[in-house]
């Protein structure tokens, strides 16, 4: 909600800050200036309901919130482009362009994000990287709480399953 | 043989190493962000961002808010029109709240305009009488223009009702591939926006906002709104 001065503050102080990364992550995934830029505003229209969300005083986690919000509105525009009919994200199996152009971390880790179905992977970033309910997730996606309950549920199993074959994770020492 | 993958797949795994490879996106992005020359946004861009804050500095609704006393109040504007402009100062002073609805391919954009007598005086609290089974009054905030009550359930479901001033403002509404309908709440016009489940009802009486939210059917939003 945007309430108070100070949170309308806020608003602006996120928008100057962060709509350059915004920018560049959702040009990843649509390849093309002009969508990137409906993308980045898109974003920022989902963030009034969340605004509570961007903590400022941890700003390397509002800007990672930001990019989300930002992939996610990329992505629904990718999906609407690129698919005649609507396809519910949670079944897309394939890349997404632009979410797999990233070096590995030292744990490996990020490979098999890559790995999971794009819904699944964004609510598993939402929920446990950005510490959003299921109420928020579901606020951000334009889902049930039940769907975006679903896709957590999902992209966990695929996750284990995933991580069964990594031999880091894999060895019980 | 159970193994350490099935025990790390529990939550504080998941916070872990989500979160790492989050990391390491974002080093990622931010590096390439540095790297390129500062994208010049268009000023298409530019003007609608410019809308989207001075709806915030007017004091926006996320969800709830205005819907006009009567049908003749209200004034639909194909989108890209610049909704003040078509607002004169005479017919802001003559009716009750004046709005305006701006429609793009995501979403709703209401901006309205009260008169002065409305926007005086204390808010009287209205709550609704009827309460969909299970949920109960769990959570009050507070602000110098209006109350949210969120309702909650013992399954974590939550029913948001908001009552309000009218004040200057908008909301927005995310309406791509919703269901819109025009309902009644007693005397009173109202909106009715169903979407993936999720359901937002929005309306105003002669002198409140009001708004109702939350992943319940619409019967019972409505049953709620009567109920006040």
């Amino acid at each position: 909600m945007v309430d108070t001065p100070e949170e309308k503050r806020k608003f602006e102080r996120l928008y100057t800050a962060h709509r350059q990364v915004m920018y560049v992550a959702a040009r990843r995934i649509l390849r093309d200036e002009y969508l990137a830029e409906d993308a980045v505003h898109q974003a920022f229209v989902r963030l009034i309901g969340q605004l509570d969300k961007a903590d400022e005083a941890q700003p390397a986690r509002t800007k990672a919130f930001l990019v989300v919000l930002a992939q996610c509105a990329a992505l629904d525009i990718y999906r609407k482009r690129k698919k005649e009919r609507h396809v519910p994200l949670e079944q897309w199996e394939e890349p997404v362009p632009g979410c797999g152009e990233m070096s590995a971390g030292d744990d490996g880790s990020l490979p098999v994000l890559e790995k999971l179905p794009t819904g699944c992977a964004l609510v598993l970033r939402l929920r446990y990287a950005q510490g959003c309910s299921y109420a928020q997730i579901a606020a951000i996606l334009g889902i049930s709480e039940e769907s975006a309950r679903k896709r957590a549920s999902r992209g966990i199993g695929r996750l284990r399953e995933l991580l069964k074959g990594e031999k880091q994770y894999g060895d019980e020492n | 043989m159970e193994t350490k993958i099935d025990a790390q797949c529990e939550d504080e795994f998941l916070y872990q190493w989500v979160s790492a490879a989050e990391a390491v996106m974002m080093q990622s992005l931010e590096e390439e962000a540095a790297q390129a020359p500062e994208h010049v946004f268009s000023r298409r861009f530019e003007r609608r961002m410019n809308r989207l804050v001075r709806m915030e500095r007017l004091g926006v609704y996320r969800h709830g808010v205005a819907r006009a006393r009567a049908a003749g109040a209200a004034v639909f504007v194909a989108a890209g029109v610049m909704l003040a402009a078509v607002l004169s100062v005479e017919a802001s002073r003559v009716k009750l709240v004046e709005w305006f609805r701006e429609v793009t391919e995501k979403y709703t954009m209401l901006r309205f305009e009260p008169t002065e007598q409305n926007t005086d005086g204390a808010l009287e609290a209205k709550l609704p009488a009827y309460v969909p089974a299970g949920y109960r009054l769990d959570e009050l905030i507070t602000s110098d223009i209006g109350y949210r009550y969120f309702y909650r359930n013992d399954d974590g479901m939550e029913i948001m009702y908001r009552q309000g001033k009218i004040t200057a403002g908008g909301m927005l509404l995310d309406t791509e591939d919703a269901k819109t309908t025009a309902v009644r709440i007693g005397e009173w016009e109202a909106m009715l926006v169903e979407k993936n489940g999720y359901v937002q009802l929005v309306w105003n009486d002669d002198r409140y906002m009001y708004f109702l939210s939350g992943n319940v059917d619409a019967s019972e939003l409505l049953k709620m709104a009567e109920s006040l």
